[in-house]
């Protein structure tokens, strides 16, 4: 019995990142924040420390701005995978076509796509309160010409 | 179990498909030997869109002892049933899990290895990618990567009953039979028309992959994005990826068998841009370089040779 209500649980948890992806998809910063915990952590990997804050802090003004300077900003969801009870790995692949200077990287009009590593935990109230993003920065950088 | 000796025979073909015969003499000083038989039976015509075949895989005589089967990703779901002994799954998130009973799984990304033992007797159903969301209204993308008992899914009487028929069946015909008539039971009433998405997702599989997702959009009337959304809820996957997994799936199959491969070729007919985007992805879905793929694969298929004259026929 206790196997199979982890599974529906495994099940459930995806719920959450596949819609956190879909609202990133439509540009709906608050679904996407609505589905998390406002306190939980988010790591932006390739920032380093400056990369860590919480999802209602960090989180929003990142997916903010990122909205803002890349207006077509658009993601595909490749794959959901739950690692363990509550832990969801998905793999995206976001692309844009920048419009503003960004995080240092100087506007040049000049598109991105990207594969992306998104890591979600969930917490017993079925709301994200981790996220772990993981890409490749360098590249990322050289897309957009710096 | 010492296998001195490995007799292969295989496929043949009875009025409902497929089947292949794997036979191992224990070993060469004793008569006793295990025999193990996989077959594969056509669906009704009108179920073809969602069913791509039944299965049944059983061992008689000696039990069957450290059996590891490995097996790639196929672009296909199933619904298993386990009349036999208890087997376990290793992959990239469990180093050995108990397999359920009766289960249904989803896409599985990444190869994984079976262990078994004693008495094989394993039947089931291989559905075609978008089909477990075109039959039973299931949301694919749950299933990816997880083996889901089947009493979850469908009523537990049911499971029950359809997995005591398997258990007291012996007439192979008459256990795909009982499989078919399970599937269809399962549905209401109203006979599934195949969608966009089963038509789209089973072009990629027709195709091997090799096709141009951009292309495939011409045919559905949707947005990209829109398609994407949908693909993916119904399939686990989104198109190009999928796509991208059932190319390797094919270029595993390619293989199959073989100790020595022309790489240079595989990855250029299989239309890869480039060969480290090749080794990416064989990578990326086999967990090992294709070297290393090739020196230690052990999937069922390379069990299986060609029949030869005198091989058993059904």
């Amino acid at each position: 019995m206790e196997i199979l209500q982890l599974q529906q649980q495994k099940l459930s948890i995806k719920n959450q990142c596949v819609e956190f992806m879909f609202a990133y998809q439509q540009k709906n910063v608050s679904k996407m924040l609505s589905l998390c915990d406002p306190e939980g952590t988010v790591h932006f990997r390739p920032l380093g420390e400056a990369g860590k804050g919480t999802i209602g802090d960090l989180g929003k003004n990142i997916w903010t701005m990122l909205i803002d300077c890349f207006p077509n900003i658009d993601n595909t969801l490749d794959a959901a995978v739950a690692e363990d009870d509550n832990t969801v790995r998905c793999q995206v692949v976001i692309r844009g076509t920048q419009v503003k200077d960004f995080a240092g990287i100087p506007n040049k009009g000049m598109s991105f796509d990207s594969d992306h590593i998104f890591i979600f935990h969930i917490n017993t109230s079925n709301l994200i309160d981790s996220i772990s993003v993981e890409w490749n920065h360098a590249d990322f950088s050289r897309q957009l010409g710096s | 179990m010492g296998l001195a000796t490995r007799h292969i025979s295989a496929p043949g073909l009875d009025k409902a498909g497929t089947f292949h015969l794997v036979r191992w003499a224990k070993n060469s000083l004793t008569s006793t030997i295990t025999v193990m038989v996989y077959q594969k039976f056509k669906p009704a015509e009108w179920l073809i869109p969602f069913v791509e075949c039944y299965f049944l895989w059983h061992s008689s005589g000696e039990s069957v002892a450290d059996f590891i089967v490995e097996s790639p990703p196929t672009g296909y779901c199933s619904l298993v049933v386990n009349s036999g002994d208890e087997y376990f799954l290793q992959n990239k998130k469990y180093e050995r899990l108990e397999a359920p009973k009766q289960f249904i799984s989803g896409q599985s990304i990444y190869s994984y290895r079976l262990f078994l033992g004693g008495r094989i007797n394993i039947a089931g159903i291989v559905f075609k990618p978008a089909a477990l969301a075109t039959l039973f209204n299931l949301p694919t993308y749950q299933y990816t990567e997880e083996r889901i008992p089947l009493k979850n899914v469908f009523k537990a009487v049911s499971v029950d009953a359809l997995a005591h028929s398997l258990a007291a069946c012996t007439d192979e015909n008459e256990k795909a039979k009982l499989l078919e008539a399970f599937l269809i039971s399962q549905f209401s009433g109203k006979k599934p028309e195949p969608d966009v998405i089963d038509k789209a997702a089973n072009l990629i599989v027709e195709k091997n992959g090799l096709v141009d997702i951009t292309e495939v959009l011409k045919d559905v009337y949707m947005s990209r994005r829109n398609f994407e959304r949908c693909f993916f809820k119904k399939v686990g996957l989104s198109p190009k990826y999928y796509a991208r997994m059932r190319r390797m799936s094919y270029i595993l199959n390619l293989i199959a068998g073989k100790k020595k491969v022309d790489w240079a070729t595989i990855f250029s007919e299989c239309e890869f841009y480039d060969h480290s985007h090749f080794t990416k992805d064989f990578t990326e879905f086999t967990g090992r370089t294709p070297q290393q793929y090739l020196e230690q694969n052990i999937e069922l298929a390379n069990l299986i040779e060609k029949p030869r004259e005198g091989d058993i026929r059904y």
